[in-house]
């Protein structure tokens, strides 16, 4: 067996990006009860990303052996893009169970601080009863959301009669600041449902293997309390691409929530997902793909009467005098909602000053406002170009027609 | 573990997913440890990528002041200085790093990479040999030396790099970059521009890329088919061959010919002066509308 | 390694910006108009104009000057060996095609320059470069002026030489 390990090294060492030869030099150390030279030529194969799914579920067998995790979870994440289940589900309980089990390598100098952490930080937020009349415009968002999350909530006979089952979730995308989070907080309220809103900031940790199981937590909190509206907020962060990741640290986590859309050894009835994102592309293809994310709503900027709506709850506890609010919403096209509300702190700190220079208490009026708006853009404009790039070069499928329809539109070709 | 370090790899992951201004609100409204240089690294590295290079050579110097010898901070102060245009303070920095670590690959791209800037593209290319030799596999020296070889003129040796990328990875943006450039200078138009919509499909998010894809459409557009031999032989071959026919033409006598070869060469200038700036105005305009 | 790999070589090279619209170079192609209409003296001007502000080496604009040096030459060389005293013809095709060949020289020349201007700018074409409307229209004149003068010179000077 020796020879013929030493034979394979010799052909690899003048030929070594022959990928097959790699394989087959894995398999023998292997076999040969070598797995530490093993696991090498595998990490190589899988930084190539030349394996396939079956020799990736090999590979994943011996990095567990060794205790070698972050390997595991690469070499499964591996598999699972190659559509391959025989063995994962086995290897993964078996992964989850070091982890849970403390089998966490830890990064820092110390384990202090690990009793007040665990996956139950995140908690369920008590919804305020938002509904969707709190939220301006928007109407044909709101309609799609209640057809695809709502409604088979509600309604699950009806969609069953038609063969529609339940499940999938909704991802909602579009420029920061324009009521993504909103709607979901309104979405429950809707359902009268608790709201569990999910966010990189609550999940990330850099202890190895922590991210993942705080992310499990999530979820398993949501189930508790199913049926329950599950809000994934940014989920480009927390679902990046994992083609573009340049490392190789964040691919678990993919892997962690693809498993947990999936519903792999859970039970996610009455468990209603939304996501949101201002950065749709950079969102892995996998947690696009039926039964997850397959249906992406584009949340525009709010259009003239949305801003008007905004800007009278804005303006609605100041003192104002004077102030039009349909010339306001008329000169703030691509305002975002953020983008309203800086524009109203800002006249309001305007006030204050002259306030504080005349002695006197003057109300908010247009002229405090016009001032702040000369020197405003709207935020909504970066967004709005890189939209238009992946519209104009990266929309086959026409994933992005509704981003496309909206630039075309009066409103949207301000921002060119 | 506290707060601070959750907050940095909280920030680091930002800029690991490409969103350097998330990056910048978490290291702008969190609580840090500022005396920790890894803060300033990704302070710097973050705005680095939204242009703000002013800002990002602050942020570089006052991680350096903490640890003078980190070589991650001396690259982006580097990269920072570059931004702005200090060709003079980057060449510091980057050779502060490399006195640190002589043979990193990356850094010795970098380098070359700066010294393109200023035209030194002899040192360059020695450069990337040195980078090369310490990483022969390393597509960043391949593709440094395919961008170094077009700068020099060397349009076939620019595309033999560029192809070698693509091998390796056939979703480089920068390659089909490289490659659509060359086919651009070879006159190649329409396969140009297949590579830089290739490029602009895999990186939408890169502004310069989205407006070469875009100038690439419009130097395919039917309106300017009239001018494809300027683009596929070169202006000074056209030229000629227009003298050359007038020449032929008056050498045989040929009063009417002359006279049409001269129309068509007149017609053709006043074509290649006007119609290109105005179509593409014309397009803009149209796209705006 | 070699010592000088790692020696300073940028140290004073003067902080680098985007030109200011009047100072930015001009697109190489629209070179070649000056040539044809100007004749060698207006393309070279235009050539070393655009050599300092793409920041050229003082090599690479010597080489223009030199090469438009050997052009103007040429040119007189070419219409007295073709075309004797006829001035008319010299002018209608000897020295337009000397200045046309020309122009490709200082194309080669500038292309190096001119690729790595591009490469340290970004932006629209318009950004980065100004229209030689009427810079090129100048040279085309004023040069076209004085080559004619050195041309008919020359050829007279020739001819009285050798004809």
């Amino acid at each position: 067996m020796s020879d013929r390990i030493d034979a394979l090294r010799a052909a690899l060492a003048a030929d070594g990006s022959n990928s097959p030869l790699r394989l087959l030099l894995a398999e023998t150390l292997a076999a040969a009860g070598r797995r530490g030279e093993a696991l090498d030529e595998y990490a190589v194969l899988l930084r190539d990303r030349a394996l396939a799914g079956r020799d990736a579920v090999a590979g994943a067998r011996v990095a567990l052996d060794l205790g070698r995790l972050d390997l595991v979870a690469e070499l499964l994440g591996l598999a699972r893009e190659a559509g391959v289940t025989e063995g994962v589900a086995e290897i993964q309980a078996q992964l989850d169970g070091r982890l849970g089990s403390g089998g966490l390598v830890p990064l820092g100098p110390s384990d202090d601080d690990e009793e007040q952490r665990g996956p139950g930080r995140l908690e369920l937020e008590a919804h305020e009863r938002v509904t969707f009349a709190d939220v301006g415009g928007l109407a044909e968002v709101k309609k799609a959301v209640t057809r695809l999350i709502i409604l088979p909530y509600q309604r699950p006979e009806l969609y069953l009669k038609y063969g529609r089952g339940a499940g999938g979730g909704v991802l909602l995308y579009g420029p920061p600041g324009c009521g993504k989070t909103m709607l979901g907080r309104a979405t429950a309220g809707e359902c009268e449902l608790p709201f569990s809103n999910v966010r990189i900031e609550e999940i990330l940790d850099p202890w190895f293997g922590a991210s993942e199981r705080n992310l499990h937590g999530a979820f398993d909190e949501a189930r508790a309390a199913a049926p329950c509206v599950l809000f994934l907020d940014e989920l480009d962060a927390i679902g990046f691409a994992r083609r573009k990741y340049v490392g190789s640290a964040g691919r678990p986590l993919v892997d962690q929530l693809l498993q947990e859309l999936d519903g792999i050894g859970s039970d996610n009835r009455d468990l209603l997902v939304l996501g949101a994102t201002n950065a749709p592309w950079d969102v892995d293809e996998a947690l696009k793909r039926p039964g997850r994310f397959d249906r992406m709503l584009f949340v525009p900027p709010p259009d003239e009467p949305a801003r008007a709506r905004i800007l009278e709850l804005l303006l609605a506890a100041r003192p104002v005098e004077g102030v039009d609010i349909g010339k306001l919403a008329r000169e703030t096209r691509l305002f975002s909602g953020a983008d309203l509300r800086a524009l109203v702190e800002r006249a309001v700190d305007e006030v204050i000053e002259e306030a504080l220079s005349t002695g006197g208490e003057p109300p908010l009026a247009m002229r405090h406002l016009g001032k702040v708006l000369r020197g405003m853009q709207p935020s909504t404009l970066e967004w709005l170009a890189t939209a238009r790039n992946h519209v104009e070069f990266a929309n086959e499928g026409g994933r992005y027609d509704d981003v496309e329809r909206f630039l075309r539109s009066p409103e949207g070709k301000r921002a060119r | 573990m506290d707060a601070t370090d959750r907050n940095l790899a909280l920030a680091r992951h930002y800029l690991d997913i490409e969103q350097p201004r998330r990056a910048l609100e978490v290291l702008d409204g969190r609580e840090h440890d500022v005396g920790d240089p890894e803060y300033w690294r990704l302070r710097a590295t973050a705005l680095i990528a939204v242009d703000g290079y002013r800002e990002a050579i602050d942020a570089a110097a006052r991680g350096l002041d903490l640890d003078p010898s980190d070589v991650g901070l001396l690259l982006v102060s580097a990269l920072a200085h570059r931004g702005v245009g200090d060709l003079a303070a980057a060449e510091r920095a980057l050779l502060a790093a490399l006195r640190i670590d002589p043979e990193e690959p990356a850094l010795l791209s970098q380098y070359a990479l700066l010294v393109a800037h200023a035209g030194q593209l002899e040192k360059a290319h020695r450069l990337l040999d040195e980078a090369e030799r310490l990483d022969p596999l390393a597509s960043h020296v391949v593709h440094a030396r395919g961008v170094i070889a077009y700068l020099s003129g060397d349009d076939d040796a620019a595309a033999r790099h560029a192809d070698t990328v693509l091998v390796d990875d056939p979703e480089e943006p920068g390659a089909h970059l490289l490659r659509g450039s060359v086919l651009s200078e070879r006159g190649s138009a329409r396969a140009a521009r297949r590579h830089f919509e290739t490029a602009a499909r895999l990186d939408p998010g890169d502004a310069e890329i989205a407006r070469v894809a875009r100038a690439s459409r419009w130097a395919t557009h039917p309106l300017l088919w009239p001018l494809l031999p300027i683009q596929r032989f070169g202006p000074a071959k056209v030229w000629l061959a227009f003298i050359a026919l007038i020449g032929l033409t008056t050498a045989a006598g040929i009063a009417w010919l002359q006279g049409v070869v001269l129309l068509t060469y007149l017609v053709f200038v006043v074509y290649s002066w006007t119609v290109p700036p105005l179509l593409r105005r014309w397009l803009e305009w149209r796209a705006a509308r | 390694m070699s010592e000088d790999l790692f020696a300073p070589s940028l140290q004073d090279v003067p902080r680098l910006g985007p030109p200011a619209e009047g100072e930015r170079p001009w697109r190489l192609g629209s070179q070649f108009y000056v040539a044809f209409f100007g004749g060698a003296l207006a393309v070279t001007a235009i050539a070393s104009l655009n050599a300092r502000r793409l920041g050229a080496p003082k090599e690479t604009q010597r080489w223009i000057l030199v090469l438009g040096a050997v052009g103007v030459v040429a040119s007189v060389i070419v219409s007295w060996a073709l075309f004797g005293r006829d001035l008319g013809r010299s002018l209608r095709i000897a020295h337009r095609v000397v200045a046309v060949l020309l122009a490709g020289a200082l194309y080669k020349v500038q292309q190096r320059p001119d690729r790595v201007y591009a490469f340290r700018a970004q932006g629209d074409d318009d950004e980065q470069y100004d229209s030689l409307w009427v810079p090129g229209l100048v040279a085309a004149l004023v040069g076209g002026l004085v080559q004619v003068g050195i041309l008919g010179l020359g050829i007279l000077a020739l001819d009285a030489v050798f004809g």
